[in-house]
């Protein structure tokens, strides 16, 4: 198996490389919808781990700027853990509680990316969380 | 109807292509402006309505604390906005701030002022 390694070096490039992730709001979720829905999710992540492990070295020690990628980068690794949670055998309301934490941590990772674009793009901030 | 149609996504299509050149122009003017404005040394004044344009959520609630401490996240979020500071338009201000707060905390920078953690000061400690 080849595993092909990221290179995401500026938010432009997270934008272009990561996929809108929309959370099914109907009761009924098929197991295509949840393989899709993980898909995108871990291709999202890879890219965020990416961009982070790329920026974290130059970061000024001990800055707010560090602990934001810090941040991030544990928001990711929540996500990674919530996302396993989930199955394709998607049936009954304790799978539909994974799906909202899932939803929950994956928000929380779109803000943290906010946070990391606030400080080195300001102007596309809503592109990247819109292309979350 | 089944006539106006195709006319009615022709339409669509081209408005689209329209609001998407339009966008692109846009997002490399603002890109040109920011370049410029960074081409200039130097603050911009601490009375002006833009003061926070160029820093990061975490610098300017730092200082901000620095002047005035300690804060409430609503205040904090009234001096920002008043600032200037960038939040766009899809993540809150709310959540922007409290997030950042909570960074600032965990590395140290400021700290909670009370039990209930509705007021944030800077840290004592260095």
């Amino acid at each position: 198996m080849v595993f092909k390694q990221i290179s995401v070096t500026s938010i432009a490039e997270v934008i272009h490389n990561v996929q809108q992730v929309e959370f099914p709001t109907d009761h009924f979720i098929s197991s295509q919808e949840i393989v899709e829905l993980k898909r995108k999710i871990k291709q999202n992540c890879d890219v965020m781990i990416a961009y982070a492990q790329h920026v974290l070295p130059v970061a000024a020690k001990g800055s707010y700027h560090e602990a934001i990628l810090r941040q991030l980068r544990q928001d990711v690794m929540l996500v990674r853990a919530e996302c396993g949670k989930v199955n394709a055998n998607f049936a009954g309301a304790k799978h539909r509680s994974k799906l909202t934490q899932l939803h929950a941590a994956y928000e929380e990772m779109r803000l943290a990316a906010v946070l990391v674009c606030q400080g080195a793009e300001p102007e596309l901030i809503d592109s990247l969380a819109v292309a979350l | 109807m089944a006539k106006q149609q195709p006319k009615a996504v022709q339409k669509r299509e081209k408005t689209l292509g329209y609001l998407a050149g339009e966008y692109r122009e846009s997002l490399e003017y603002t890109a040109e402006l920011k370049r410029a404005i960074d081409g200039f040394r130097g603050n911009i004044p601490p009375n002006s309505p833009y003061r926070y344009l160029r820093s990061e959520v975490g610098g300017a609630i730092l200082t901000t604390l620095e002047s005035k401490s300690p804060q409430t996240i609503p205040q904090l979020i009234k001096e920002l906005q008043s600032g200037g500071c960038v939040f766009g338009a899809v993540k809150t201000p709310q959540e922007i701030v409290t997030k950042a707060v909570k960074a600032l905390v965990a590395i140290g920078k400021v700290e909670w002022a009370d039990q209930a953690k509705s007021q944030v000061r800077l840290s004592k400690s260095p």
